[in-house]
């Protein structure tokens, strides 16, 4: 017998979007949502009575970074419902993946293609006027392509989208910004402590000073990141 | 009427400095953010006083902005002189006889005050200049521009701006060179990636080491000068000791040299700023600042440096686009 689909039914929310009331006898699924007021009261209401059993996201107070709610996973009851709210994920470590699309460059979160490809989970995209669904095992590149829409979609729920400001940080010129003010932060605290402690051995320091520049100059131009074309299947 | 003007400004500051501001108190909490908020209570807890004393501060400051506009030269200076009462001959000491030299001014206290007077005294005896951010991309530089003409901008005024670009650098260097004193600003940067840490009040400060280079470059010495405040808000300049730039060598590269010059330039701003520091410019963004220093020790440094070398965030490598179009 097959299985049923999921989210049978449907609860509006008040910029559009709408979160399912997961069914518990449908498969696991992961509920992609735009992070808006209403949807995280509302995922947040369905954790606390169960029916969720992972809010992933990067906002502490409500949702569990990536990588540790991958970890929970096993501990998961064989069918279970996730919320991601994908449009959070926009850090190096949880969006490392580069992706073009409509002529615009931007990193994108894995963990999506790890529930749909690991773990069997159906994806569910819920977008401001539509929603899109993607079988377990979907081809990585059409899980991608679902959420770079779903975040080109977002666009348009104006001043609700709580994440609006964070997608700067998918940019490969943030990316490479943000790299060289690692690299000058660690110089700052390196010159402090070579000063402090003249004792330390200045040839160590002259050789971590040299690659430090080195490193810096070896990546001028965003393009210097992204620079192989992968089509998509 | 100009006179009637500058008595209202001294009437001002006397009751700014006294009375209980609730208005300009609920005006300013209007428009703050909670993180802001919480670095305000964070500045004021530091500085020993009550949020209260932030808020007349900060009216005070429109006020006098909006009063001083209308004011000729010397009524502009009389006033000018009723809130900084320094006493800027102590700086002739530290004129070398031969050579220019650097002041680093923060943007601390009536900080405007101070380099208009540090200028109006200096130029009476060299060429000086301060040096700022071009306002074509400073956003609100113009204001100093436009005090500037009113005060210094006739024939043979040996002060002068110098705009913060390549060919104002060449300027500047060449007027050090000459024997020049350069007014700068060290505590404000345009690009974060561009610019150094140094540890001010536990938390990493970003800052340029133009000040130091530039002194470096050109033999000259820095004098480190805050504009402090006192409890009526006026303010007096507190002169710190000559700095002698750190020196390249071979095996020390020029970044190591001004980073250290720097260094001391803010241990010097810490001392005066520090007990007072909600009258610093940028108290806000620096108190919202949640991470401190990144101290580090000889035993954990190669550690330290293993971990942050192979991390992709330090050296983000070529990598694969996947492409989605369709």
């Amino acid at each position: 017998m097959s299985q049923p689909p999921p989210n049978p039914t449907l609860t509006p929310t008040r910029h559009g979007a709408t979160l399912p009331e997961p069914n518990s006898a449908a498969p696991s699924t992961a509920f992609i949502l735009a992070t808006t007021k209403s949807n995280i009261d509302h995922a947040t209401d369905l954790s606390i009575k169960g029916m969720i059993s992972e809010v992933i996201g990067a906002a502490p107070s409500y949702s569990t970074v990536p990588s540790e709610a991958l970890r929970k996973l096993k501990d998961l009851p064989g069918h279970s419902a996730i919320v991601v709210f994908s449009d959070q994920l926009t850090s190096s470590l949880d969006a490392p993946i580069l992706c073009s699309h409509r002529g615009q460059q931007r990193f994108l979160s894995v963990v999506e293609v790890i529930l749909n490809n690991l773990h069997g989970y159906h994806l569910h995209i819920e977008n401001i006027e539509s929603s899109f669904s993607l079988p377990p095992e979907s081809p990585p590149v059409s899980v991608l392509r679902a959420i770079s829409d779903h975040l080109d979609t977002s666009q348009e729920i104006e001043s609700g989208w709580i994440a609006r400001e964070l997608q700067v940080k998918r940019r490969p010129d943030n990316r490479l910004r943000e790299s060289r003010i690692r690299q000058r932060t660690f110089l700052s605290a390196a010159l402090h402590m070579s000063r402090k402690y003249p004792e330390c051995d200045p040839m160590r320091f002259d050789e971590v000073f040299r690659q430090l520049k080195d490193l810096s100059s070896t990546l001028k131009h965003p393009r210097d990141i992204g620079n192989a074309q992968s089509p998509g299947n | 009427m100009l006179n009637r003007q500058a008595t209202e400004i001294r009437a001002h500051m006397s009751s700014a400095a006294t009375g209980h501001n609730t208005q300009a108190g609920l005006e300013l909490d209007e428009i703050l953010s909670d993180r802001e908020r919480t670095a305000i209570e964070s500045a004021c807890h530091m500085s020993g006083v009550e949020p209260d004393t932030y808020h007349r501060w900060y009216q005070q400051k429109n006020t006098i902005s909006a009063q001083l506009a209308h004011l000729d030269r010397h009524a502009l200076l009389q006033a000018i002189q009723d809130i900084d009462r320094s006493d800027y001959s102590l700086v002739d000491e530290k004129l070398p006889s031969n050579g220019g030299l650097v002041i680093a001014l923060p943007h601390h206290g009536h900080y405007v005050f101070c380099a208009i007077q540090l200028m109006e005294h200096i130029r009476h005896l060299r060429d000086v200049h301060i040096f700022y951010g071009d306002p074509k991309s400073h956003t609100g530089n113009e204001m100093f521009d436009a005090l500037y003409r009113r005060i210094f901008d006739h024939a043979d005024c040996r002060a002068h701006i110098i705009h913060s670009n390549a060919r104002g650098m060449a300027t500047a260097l060449r007027a050090l060179r000459n024997g020049a004193v350069v007014l700068m600003m060290p505590d404000v940067h345009r690009h974060r990636e561009e610019s150094y840490c140094v540890p001010f009040l536990d938390r990493p400060l970003d800052v340029m080491l133009g000040t130091a280079a530039m002194a470096r470059k050109t033999g000259s010495r820095i004098v480190p000068i805050v504009s402090r405040v006192d409890a009526e808000l006026r303010s007096t300049a507190v002169i710190g000791e000559s700095i002698e730039p750190f020196k390249s060598r071979a095996l020390r590269p020029s970044d190591a040299s001004d980073y250290w010059t720097t260094q001391d330039i803010f241990h010097f701003f810490e001392s005066i700023m520090g007990p007072q520091i909600i009258y610093w410019q940028y108290m806000r963004q620096h108190f919202m600042r949640s991470s401190r220093f990144p101290f580090m020790h000889p035993d954990t440094f190669d550690e330290t440096w293993r971990a942050f070398s192979s991390d992709h965030r330090t050296n983000p490598q070529p990598i694969l686009t996947v492409c989605l179009d369709q």
